[in-house]
C-alpha cells in the first residue's frame, strides 16, 4: 500500500514538474508515449487503492482516466484524449474477440431456455418502460414539450432503445478480474453478448419509425428489415472465415497471436466502415457491416469451431490488463463534466427507470423460466453498466436528427456515464453474493 | 484512417515477422545473411513508405513517432536490463576491459576520418559536421550478433573461447556506443546557442542520466507487494512508456533514459528476470518496427550522401581491426587471438539502427545522410561479416 502510494505521488509529482511548471516546453512529440505511460500506471494505483474500498478495478480506471483528464487535474488536453483514440478502436477488437471466445455452447446450452426468457423480457420491460417514462415526462422536457405526441414518443422511443443496451467489454473485464464462474456468469454474460447483436437489429427498427415520426421524410418500410438481416448474416459468415483464419494464426503464431488477431479485428472494424461509406457513397447500396460482430463471430469460431478454445482464453487474457486498463481510462478522461452538469437531472431521472426496469424484467424472466431465486434476483445488477455500443448508437441518433439530437446526447451521456460508473460495482457485488467470484468461492 | 491501417500493418509484420526471422534456414550463406538477420524488414520499410506503396509517408511516420519513442525506450531498457553486475563478474574482467579499449578506438577512428572526409568534401557548418562524425562514431562502436549467431549455428569451431570472446564484445559493446550517444546528443546541446556551452553540454549530458531513475524507482516499489503476471505487464509497459514520453518531453533521448532505466532495475529489482523475460519477449517485434521505420524514412538521392555511405563501412573496418588488435595487444587473452580479429566484429544492426533513429528523431536535420549510410552499411557488413568472422576460426568444420 505505502508502496504504491509513493508511486502515485512520484507520478503526480513528475507529471506536474513536466506539465505545470513551465521549465521543459514541450516539442509535443512525446505527448501521447507520455500521457499513455502516465495514465497506465497512475490509473493502475488509484484502482489498485479503490479496490480497498471494494469497488471494482474498472471503476477506478474510469475514475482515475476522470481526474487526470481535462475537467479535473487537466494533465492533457481532451486534444490528447482523441489523438488516442485509435487505441479504443483496437481495445474494442481485442474485446470483441473475447466477447464470441467466452460464449461457449457448451457451457450455456443447458441454460438456453433461462437466457431466451432474459433477453425477451428485460428488451421488452426495459425499452416500453423507459420509452413510457420518457414520454410521460415529455411535457416537462424542454426540447420535447413543442412536439405533437406522435414525435414525443418517437423521442422517447430513442431513450428506450439506448437504454437497452449494454456493455459486454465492462461485463468481461469485471468477471475477469473477479475470476467469476458459474451459472449466474454465463446468464449474465451470454445475455449481454448476445444483446449486443439483438440491440443493433432493435435500433434499426426503432430508428426508421423515427425517422417517418420526427422528419416525415419517407413511409415506413419494412423492407430495410430483410437488409439488416442480410448484413448481420454476412458479417456472421466473414466472422466464422475469420475466425477459421485465427485458428491458423494460433496454430503458427502461437505465443503472440493475441496482438496480431487485435490488429486483424481492428483492420475488420476500419475497413467495414470504410466500405460502408465506399458503397453508400458510389453504388448507394447501405450494407454497413458489423465489425464488432465479426470480431464476436470470429471469437465464437475460434472457441466453439476448433481445439484452442481455451488456449485462445488464457492468451487473451495475459495480455489483456494493459489494454483493459488503457481503454477505460481513456473513456473516464473523455467523460465531459460540463455536459454532465447540464443534464444531470434527466440523466439521474432515465438511470432510475433504467434500473427499476430492469429489474422488474429480469426478476419477471427469471421466474417465469424457473431460473433459482438467488440468480433471478441479482441478474439486474449485471446489467446496469453501459458504455460503447451505447455511445455509438448515440453518436449514430446526433447524425441522424442533429436538432434533437445534441440535448438527446447531452442526457443520455450523463445516464451512460453514471450507468458506467455504477454499473461494475452493482456487477462485482452481486457475484460475490451468489459465490461465483474467487473471492466468494474461497 | 492511412495511420490506422500504417498501425495495424506494422503490429501485423511485427509480430508475424519475429516468428520467422532469425531462424537458420538452409539456404546459401550470402542469401541467410541478409534475410533471415532481420535487414529483410528494411526492405519492406521501403516498399511501405514514400518510395513504395505510400502508406508509411512523411505525415504518417510523424504521428506514429510514439511507436518509435516507445520501441527506443523498449530497447534501451532491454539493453540495461542485462547489465546486472553480479552476473557481470562471473566472466573474466579483462573481457569488459577488451571491449572497452575496442569501442573507443572504434569510436575515435571513425569520428575522427569522417570529421576529415567532410572536412574536405561536405557543405556543412562546423558545429555539424563534428554531430555527423560523431553519432557515425557512435553508431559504429557497437556489433551485432547475428553474423556470430549464424556462423556460430552453423560452423563447428575449436575455439570456444574466442567465440565467447566476440559473443561477449557484441553484447557489451553497446553499452559504449550508447555512452558515446550521450557525448553526441550533449555536444549538440551545446552547440545549440552562438558559441558551445560547456554548462549545456553537462546539463544535458546528466539530465540524459536522471530521467531514467524515475520509471526505474516506480517499477522497483511497485514490484516490491505481490502482483500477478497481468500486474507485471502493465508495470513493464507502463514505466517503459512513461520512461519514452518523458524523455522526449523534455528533448532527451528515450534510448538512453531507457538503458539507465534498465540498468538500476537490473541491479535492485528483485524481478529482473521476469522483467528481462518480458522485454525479450517483444524484443524481435520491437526491432522489427524499428527497421521498418528506417526503411520507410530512407530517401536515397545520387549525391556525397551515397559517397559517404560508401566510406563508412571502410572506416569501420579500420576502426574495429586497430581497436581489436590494440585491446588484444594490451590485455592479452588466456587463448589463442589473431591479430585482425577486429574483422569477426563488423556487423551491424539493431543498436546502431536504433542510435540512428533516436538521434533523428531528436535532429531531423541529420536524418537524410545519416539513414542512408547506416542502411547501406548495414547491408554491405552482414553480407561481408560471416565470411570474415570464418576467417578468423581457423579448421572451422561446416556443420
Amino acid at each position: 500500500m505505502r508502496h504504491r502510494l509513493i508511486v502515485l505521488l512520484i507520478l503526480l509529482g513528475s507529471m506536474t514538474l513536466v506539465s505545470w511548471s513551465g521549465l521543459f516546453p514541450s516539442v509535443g512529440k512525446g505527448s501521447p508515449a507520455l500521457i499513455l505511460g502516465f495514465l497506465l500506471l497512475t490509473a493502475y494505483c488509484i484502482a489498485f487503492f479503490l479496490e480497498k474500498i471494494r469497488l471494482p478495478q474498472i471503476t477506478g480506471f474510469i475514475i482515475g482516466g476522470l481526474v487526470l483528464g481535462p475537467y479535473v487535474l487537466n494533465f492533457f488536453s481532451t486534444e490528447s484524449v482523441s489523438e488516442l483514440n485509435f487505441l479504443n478502436t483496437l481495445a474494442l477488437a481485442f474485446i470483441a474477440f473475447s466477447a464470441g471466445g467466452e460464449l461457449k455452447l457448451t457451457r450455456f446450452r443447458h441454460q438456453l431456455k433461462n437466457i431466451l426468457f432474459l433477453l425477451s423480457g428485460v428488451t421488452i420491460v426495459v425499452f416500453t418502460g423507459v420509452t413510457a417514462t420518457v414520454f410521460l415526462l415529455s411535457t416537462w422536457i424542454p426540447f420535447m414539450s413543442g412536439y405533437p405526441s406522435m414525435v414525443r414518443v418517437a423521442i422517447a422511443s430513442l431513450f428506450g432503445v439506448i437504454a437497452v443496451a449494454r456493455s459486454p467489454s465492462s461485463a468481461i473485464a469485471i468477471i475477469s478480474e473477479t475470476k467469476s464462474k458459474g451459472n449466474y456468469t454465463d446468464t449474465v454474460l451470454s445475455v449481454t453478448i448476445v444483446m449486443d447483436v439483438l440491440i443493433i437489429i432493435l435500433f434499426g427498427v426503432v430508428i426508421s419509425f423515427c425517422q417517418v415520426a420526427i422528419t416525415s421524410q419517407s413511409a415506413l418500410n419494412l423492407s430495410f428489415l430483410a437488409g439488416l438481416m442480410i448484413e448481420i448474416v454476412i458479417s456472421f459468415v466473414i466472422g466464422f472465415f475469420l475466425g477459421k483464419a485465427s485458428v491458423f494464426l494460433i496454430e503458427n503464431i502461437k505465443v503472440a497471436f493475441p496482438i496480431v488477431l487485435t490488429c486483424i479485428g481492428f483492420l475488420v472494424i476500419k475497413f467495414s466502415h470504410l466500405m460502408g461509406g465506399y458503397l453508400h457513397e458510389s453504388h448507394n447500396i447501405a450494407l454497413n457491416l458489423e465489425p464488432l460482430l465479426i470480431c464476436m463471430a470470429a471469437g465464437f469460431t475460434v472457441q466453439n469451431f476448433s481445439k484452442h478454445g481455451d488456449t485462445f482464453l488464457l492468451k487473451m487474457d495475459r495480455i489483456s490488463a494493459p489494454i483493459y486498463i488503457a481503454f477505460f481510462a481513456l473513456t473516464g478522461a473523455s467523460i465531459n463534466l460540463d455536459v454532465l452538469r447540464t443534464g444531470w437531472f434527466l440523466g439521474v431521472v432515465v438511470v432510475v427507470a433504467r434500473i427499476v426496469m430492469l429489474m422488474v424484467g429480469s426478476y419477471t424472466s427469471g421466474r417465469l423460466s424457473g431460473d433459482r431465486p438467488l440468480i433471478y434476483k441479482h441478474t439486474w445488477l449485471g446489467f446496469i453498466t453501459q458504455a460503447g455500443v451505447s455511445l455509438g448508437l448515440l453518436s449514430e441518433v446526433v447524425r441522424r436528427f442533429p436538432e434533437i439530437g445534441i440535448p438527446i446526447q447531452t442526457i443520455l451521456i450523463t445516464a451512460i456515464t453514471l450507468n458506467q460508473l455504477i454499473g461494475p460495482i452493482a456487477f462485482k457485488f452481486a457475484l460475490e453474493k451468489t459465490g461465483e467470484s474467487q473471492a466468494a468461492r474461497q | 484512417m492511412k495511420l490506422l491501417i500504417a498501425i495495424a500493418i506494422m503490429a501485423v509484420v511485427s509480430v508475424a515477422g519475429s516468428k520467422i526471422t532469425f531462424l537458420g534456414r538452409r539456404l546459401p550463406l550470402g542469401f541467410r545473411n541478409i534475410l533471415f538477420t532481420g535487414s529483410e524488414y528494411i526492405f519492406i520499410g521501403i516498399l511501405l513508405g514514400g518510395m513504395g506503396l505510400n502508406i508509411l509517408d512523411g505525415p504518417t511516420l510523424e504521428m506514429l513517432q510514439p511507436f518509435l519513442i516507445f520501441g527506443l525506450s523498449w530497447i534501451g531498457f532491454l539493453y540495461g536490463v542485462q547489465f546486472e553486475v553480479r552476473f557481470m563478474r562471473h566472466l573474466p574482467r579483462y573481457y569488459f576491459s577488451i571491449t572497452a579499449l575496442q569501442g573507443t578506438i572504434t569510436f575515435i577512428v571513425i569520428t575522427g576520418l569522417f570529421y576529415m572526409v567532410l572536412n574536405g568534401t561536405a557543405e556543412l557548418i562546423g558545429s555539424s559536421r563534428l554531430m555527423l562524425s560523431l553519432i557515425l562514431g557512435a553508431t559504429g562502436a557497437c556489433t551485432a550478433q547475428s553474423a556470430i549467431a549464424i556462423v556460430n549455428r552453423n560452423y563447428r569451431i575449436q575455439n570456444r573461447s574466442l567465440v565467447e570472446l566476440l559473443r561477449y564484445i557484441s553484447s557489451v559493446d553497446g553499452l559504449f556506443a550508447l555512452g558515446f550517444l550521450v557525448v553526441s546528443l550533449s555536444m549538440a546541446a551545446g552547440f545549440r546557442g552562438a558559441s558551445f556551452s560547456v554548462q549545456s553540454f553537462l546539463l544535458n549530458a546528466g539530465l540524459s542520466l536522471i530521467i531514467g531513475i524515475v520509471p526505474a524507482i516506480i517499477l522497483i516499489l511497485l514490484s516490491r507487494v505481490r502482483f500477478t503476471q497481468q500486474e507485471f505487464l502493465v508495470f513493464i509497459v507502463g514505466a517503459i512508456m512513461f520512461n519514452g514520453g518523458l524523455a522526449i518531453h523534455m528533448d532527451q533521448s528515450p534510448l538512453v533514459s531507457g538503458l539507465v532505466c534498465g540498468i538500476i532495475v537490473a541491479n535492485l529489482c528483485r524481478h529482473r528476470l521476469r522483467a528481462m523475460e518480458i522485454v525479450m519477449h517483444a524484443e524481435k517485434s520491437i526491432y522489427i518496427i524499428l527497421l521498418l521505420f528506417l526503411g520507410a524514412n530512407w530517401q536515397p538521392t545520387i549525391g556525397p550522401g551515397l559517397l559517404l555511405a560508401a566510406v563508412y563501412p571502410l572506416f569501420r573496418i579500420t576502426g574495429k581491426t586497430a581497436g581489436m588488435w590494440l585491446a588484444i595487444k594490451r590485455f592479452k587473452p588466456r587463448f589463442p587471438a589473431p591479430s585482425s580479429l577486429g574483422l569477426g566484429l563488423i556487423s551491424e544492426g539493431g543498436l546502431a539502427v536504433a542510435i540512428v533513429l533516436d538521434f533523428c528523431m531528436l535532429y531531423p536535420l541529420y536524418a537524410k545522410p545519416l539513414i542512408t549510410i547506416i542502411i547501406v552499411s548495414i547491408f554491405i557488413n552482414e553480407l561481408l561479416s560471416p565470411r570474415l568472422i570464418l576467417a578468423q576460426f581457423q579448421g572451422a568444420e561446416k556443420l
